[in-house]
């Protein structure tokens, strides 16, 4: 049974015998400018890397890859986990975060530890996309919805974004994110601690990221 | 030759780490600084008015601001004056989209077709009378008639909300 795989003319001859042996047909995960790009076929002629791999990736109009991520942000005093959606096509890619804010410290300006929610909007680009890792930068806006203090209390800020995720195997990847806050409503601070202590003002983050195709 | 290719397999990995370590967690911090002096003025005497003021209004706006501001005492307006160091007076406007008089309960339908914008406007004396804190806010597009009371209220209650820092 033949099993065409389009792949980048980047992807080196070994790579591309090594990945037909293993069945891994997401080596097309670095075709995302493959509208620039030239491709060619390899042909597998293997029963066994055709049952291990579906037909090419399956593909939508609108996005060559869905990607979720849970996460867990670094703050001080703060525990923040959070889900992001990622839907990408090519060089670009929209990603959607919603995160849960409660402190981990007591503090006498709060009754309990709910503080609120993190809703994140970014488009990014993804300049380096290969089968192991790739890199995402972008700009975007974070917005914080302070339920915990009142249902107006809300905060936003301009937020560039990078993005690096590794993937030891096809579809689960190791994300790491660092973001900081170029412009911020009054009542945000990143990098300015609750007793006025200073730190860095780099929000990093990281997740495991699952891709659906 | 296998050590430094390993080593350059583990520099991008040990950089990562090192930079992670290196920032750890970042401090982030919500803060709201207060409006008024609370501590000069802890409680506050609330007087609701205007054409749209009315008593369940007015008890929400009581409740809202002894839940969340940063006045330790919130009492009804008919409290004697000696025994609040500040009085707020809000007044209270409501309009909506149709011509007509205001619903308070119609038909889903109707309540789509119709939206309702209300506006607060506030002051804050002392107990001598003088003009400490003054201000207005409004809200548009809300679904209901109590929806848009309680909405502009809520920007009351938000302008003098508790000072924190989380």
């Amino acid at each position: 049974m033949r099993l065409s795989l389009r792949l980048s003319s980047r992807i080196t001859p070994l790579a591309l015998a090594l990945a037909s042996l293993l069945g891994l047909p997401r080596l097309a995960h670095a075709e995302s400018s493959a509208a620039t790009e030239s491709t060619e076929t390899l042909a597998v002629d293997s029963e066994t890397a055709s049952e291990r791999a579906p037909e090419a990736v399956p593909q939508t109009q609108l996005a060559d890859r869905v990607l979720a991520t849970g996460q867990w942000f670094w703050l001080q005093g703060k525990a923040m986990p959070g889900i992001e959606l990622g839907v990408g096509r090519g060089l670009f890619e929209l990603d959607l975060e919603l995160s849960f804010i409660s402190l981990t410290e007591r503090s006498p300006d709060l009754d309990g530890s709910w503080v609120g929610n993190q809703l994140g909007v970014f488009l990014m680009l993804t300049p380096l996309r290969e089968r192991y890792y790739d890199v995402n930068v972008g700009l975007g806006g974070d917005f914080y919805l302070l339920w915990g203090i009142h249902s107006g209390a809300r905060e936003a800020a301009l937020t560039p974004r990078v993005v690096a995720r590794i993937w030891p195997l096809e579809n689960l990847a190791v994300t790491f994110m660092a973001r900081t806050y170029l412009l911020h409503s009054e009542g945000l601070d990143l990098g300015t601690a609750r007793d006025g202590g200073s730190g860095p003002p780099i929000l990093l983050s990281t997740g495991v990221t699952w891709r659906f195709f | 030759m296998s050590l430094l290719s390993s080593l350059t397999h583990r520099l991008p990995t040990s950089g990562l780490v090192l930079l992670l370590g290196s920032l750890g967690c970042a401090p982030l911090t919500f803060s709201n600084a207060a409006s008024v002096d609370f501590a000069a003025y802890p409680s506050v005497s609330l007087e609701l008015g205007g054409l749209d003021g009315s008593e369940r209004q007015r008890e929400y706006l009581e409740s809202e601001l002894r839940e969340h501001s940063g006045f330790q005492r919130v009492l009804p307006g008919s409290a004697p004056a000696s025994e609040a160091s500040a009085h707020l007076a809000v007044e209270l406007t409501l309009d909506s989209s149709d011509d007509g008089p205001i619903v308070l309960f119609g038909t889903e339908d109707e309540d789509e077709e119709i939206s309702y914008s209300a506006a607060v406007s506030y002051r804050l004396f002392a107990r001598d009378g003088r003009l400490i804190d003054a201000g207005g806010e409004s809200v548009e597009d809300e679904q209901s008639y109590f929806g848009a009371a309680e909405s502009a209220l809520d920007q009351v209650v938000l302008h003098y909300l508790r000072p924190y820092r989380l």
